[in-house]
This record gives structure tokens, sequence and C-alpha cells, in this order.
């Protein structure tokens, strides 16, 4: 069976590089996954997870915060803004700041400026605790 | 004989003060380097795999489709000079103010130039020369280089670009070849081209973009703008360290000599005058046997 390469690439370092059997990202518009074979495609991601299931049927997920998916001809090519493993997750201080945007963002409207920003960090915080359980 | 014992002696004195602070700071930018130099080292890789999906979708797109690919006649550029803020660092800030002013000379003769200015040594060299510059920064490169910094600077530009009051944005800095080589490198970041990369077999036609071609080109385009000035921050910063590294390894070996010197010079001082002493103790002798 055919295999994926992927990377995954942040301004600080590099995260992964290696063959994978599928991966699943979330996208601006919704999540998608991929396997072997997928047509060419190029979209921005949003924040959230990603899980990959790596040749030797490992599993491995990051939290991925804004960035840029490529897909050709089986490579695959992820430039992230930020990303986050399981290990750098500090749950408390995640689960505070989770809180802390969440009673943020009720006190908002819609239209607020800061709207925006304020939902994209308390989706960091919550997808922070949710790959840390 | 020039100078006297004590001269001497004191002269070695201040030389070895002298290289000890020389010593001190090689050993801070030594440290330092090694922080800056790991972060410009790491941002490679991302930044290559940023060009190399730059390059394969301005490819296969016109340069008429997104404000930042457009190329026109060209009337003014800008410029992005990027110095340091403390000296010390050999002729790390030379080189890269000499390129500029020949780019200014040359290249662009015909041409308005603007300039923006990072670190206090270009701002103070083209004050003296009398060039003011469209914007100045300094004291942003200390310690490590700022995304945040290197977006606000690049906003200016690409909104100068976008209103067509320049017509092409370049950067001129050091970039970090290794701790004894940072070559100067003009790099034009404004319109986005890789005129000189040869065209690979993937057609964007069979490319599906989501949700469209243009948000996926405005998210891409002015992020690319400014990772690529962040990573010439980066690389400057490395190499300003490096330089400074080499340049006091090289005063700190200086003084080492300097002191061989005077110390040998002592000596013949010191030998000099035990000589003239048993001189005048013999011949004060001799005379009073006569």
């Amino acid at each position: 069976m055919s295999v994926l390469d992927c990377v995954i690439v942040t301004p600080s370092k590099k995260i992964f590089e290696g063959k994978i059997n599928y991966i699943n990202a979330p996208g601006k518009m919704g999540e998608f996954g991929v396997l072997p074979g997928h047509e060419s495609f190029i979209t921005t991601l949003d924040v959230g997870i990603i899980n990959i299931k790596t040749e030797e049927d490992a599993e491995l997920s990051y939290l991925i915060v804004g960035g840029y998916f490529e897909v050709t001809e089986d490579k695959i090519i992820i430039i992230a803004d930020e990303v986050y493993t399981k290990d750098e997750i500090d749950t408390q201080d995640a689960s505070k700041k989770a809180d802390e945007y969440k009673n943020q963002l009720s006190s908002m409207g819609f239209n607020d400026p800061d709207y925006e920003n304020t939902k994209r960090k308390f989706e960091k915080y919550s997808n922070m605790l949710k790959l840390a359980s | 004989m020039a100078l006297s014992m004590k001269d001497i002696k004191r002269k070695i004195a201040s030389v070895k003060k002298t290289q000890q602070i020389t010593k001190a700071m090689k050993m801070v930018a030594a440290a330092k380097l090694r922080k800056t130099q790991e972060a410009a080292l790491q941002f490679r890789p991302y930044i290559n795999r940023l060009e190399q999906v730059i390059t394969s979708l301005t490819e296969y797109t016109s340069h008429m489709e997104h404000p930042l690919l457009r190329f026109r006649d060209v009337k003014t550029v800008d410029i992005v000079v990027l110095t340091s803020d403390r000296g010390l660092c050999g002729a790390f800030n030379h080189n890269v103010l000499k390129e500029t002013e020949s780019l200014i000379k040359n290249k662009f003769a015909n041409n308005t130039v603007n300039l923006t200015l990072i670190g206090r040594f270009a701002n103070n060299y083209f004050k003296f020369r009398g060039i003011s510059p469209k914007h100045t920064y300094s004291d942003i490169l200390k310690d490590k280089a700022e995304f945040g910094d290197a977006s606000t600077i690049m906003e200016n530009a690409i909104k100068d670009f976008t209103q067509e009051a320049t017509d092409e944005v370049y950067i001129v800095y050091n970039k970090f070849v290794n701790v004894l080589v940072q070559k100067v490198v003009v790099k034009k970041v404004l319109p986005i081209s890789f005129g000189d990369t040869v065209p690979t077999e993937q057609t964007y036609d069979k490319f599906e973009f989501e949700p469209d071609k243009s948000t996926v080109l405005n998210e891409l385009l002015p992020k690319y703008a400014k990772i690529s000035l962040y990573e010439s921050m980066l690389e400057s910063l490395a190499g300003e360290y490096a330089a400074r590294m080499t340049a006091m390894d090289a005063a700190t070996s200086n003084a080492g000599e300097m002191i061989k010197n005077l110390t040998l010079e002592f000596n013949k001082a010191r030998q000099a005058s035990i000589t003239r002493e048993l001189i005048e103790i013999t011949t004060s002798i001799e005379a009073m046997k006569q």
C-alpha cells in the first residue's frame, strides 16, 4: 500500500517528518482527512487537533494553531504558526485560560473587533485540554 | 630606549585590562551566538518549505491575480537596511552600508530610493550622509528577533506597495553562513516572485483550493513577506554575534601579542639598567685603584 510523505514545520522547529498512512486536520471549512492517492489540494488551517497514523501504525496528535496545508502526489506539507505536543501542555494553566477567554467571549458581541481573536484563543486552550485528556 | 621601565609596566597593565574586557565580550557574544544561531538555523526548514510552496503556487498564478505578485515599471524602490545597534563587530555594519550605497549609486541610479533603516548604525550613517529615511527603527534587535516587529515593518511596506507608492521592496542584510563568514545579501521581497526557478511538472489546474484560491493567496502572501523579513532579522542577529565574537577574538589575541612585545621591551630595559649599574660600579672601582 502506498503511503504519504508528511512534513510539519513551525517557525521554531521541525515537528514531524516521515511516512504516514492517514492524516486528519482542521481546515478553515471544517475537518478533513487525507489518505494516500488524495487529489492535489491546498487549504488554510484553523485551530484544532491533527491526528496522524504513521506507517508503523503509531498514532500521533498535535495541537495546531493556524497554518497552511498542501497535498500533492502523496506529499503533504503543513506550515503551521504554532504547534503543541501533548507533553508541552500545562493542563491547569490551559483550563484557567480557557475559562478566562470563555467568560470574555460571553460578554462580547459578535461585532466586537476582538471577537475573532478571543475566540481563537479560547479554541486554542480548550483544544489543549482536549489533547491532554 | 624610549620608555622607562615604569612606563612600560603601566602600559602592560593597561593592555592586560583591555584584553580582559575583549575576552569577556567574546564570551558574551559566544553565548548569545549559540542562541541566535540556533534560532536562525531552526527557522531554515520552515522558510524553505514556505518558499517551495509559494514557488509552486506562483508558477501557476498570473501576476495579476494578487496585488503582492503584481510587477510594474520600477520608479520607486524601498530598501530595508538591517544593521546592529551596537558596534565592535568588525566590518559587519560597514559591509551592509557599502552594499546599500552601491545599490543606490548603480542599480537604482535612475529610481527614487526610500530607505527603511533598522539598527542604530544605519540611522547614524545615513543621518551623517544627509539622506533622510522613510522609517527608522532601533533597539528592536537585541537578544532575539520578534516576529511582531518584522510584521509591523513589513505591513508599512505592503501598504505602500499595494497603493503603488513603491514598485519594489528589497532587504539588505548579513546572512549567517558560519561563525567566520557573514555574507551580505540583497533580497527582493515585493513583488513576490521566483523568476529563476525551473518549472516543475505539477500543474495547478488539477489543484483544488479550499475555500478558494484568493483566500489562500491572501493568507499566504502577506505572511510570506513578513516571514521573509523575520528570517533576515534572525540571520542578521546571528551574524552580528558571530562577527562580534570573531572581532573580539582577534582583539584578544592582538592584545596578547602586544603584551608579549611589551614584556620583551621591559626585560630589555631591565637588562640595560643592570648592565649600566655594573659598568658604573666597575669604573668607579677602577678609578679608586689609581
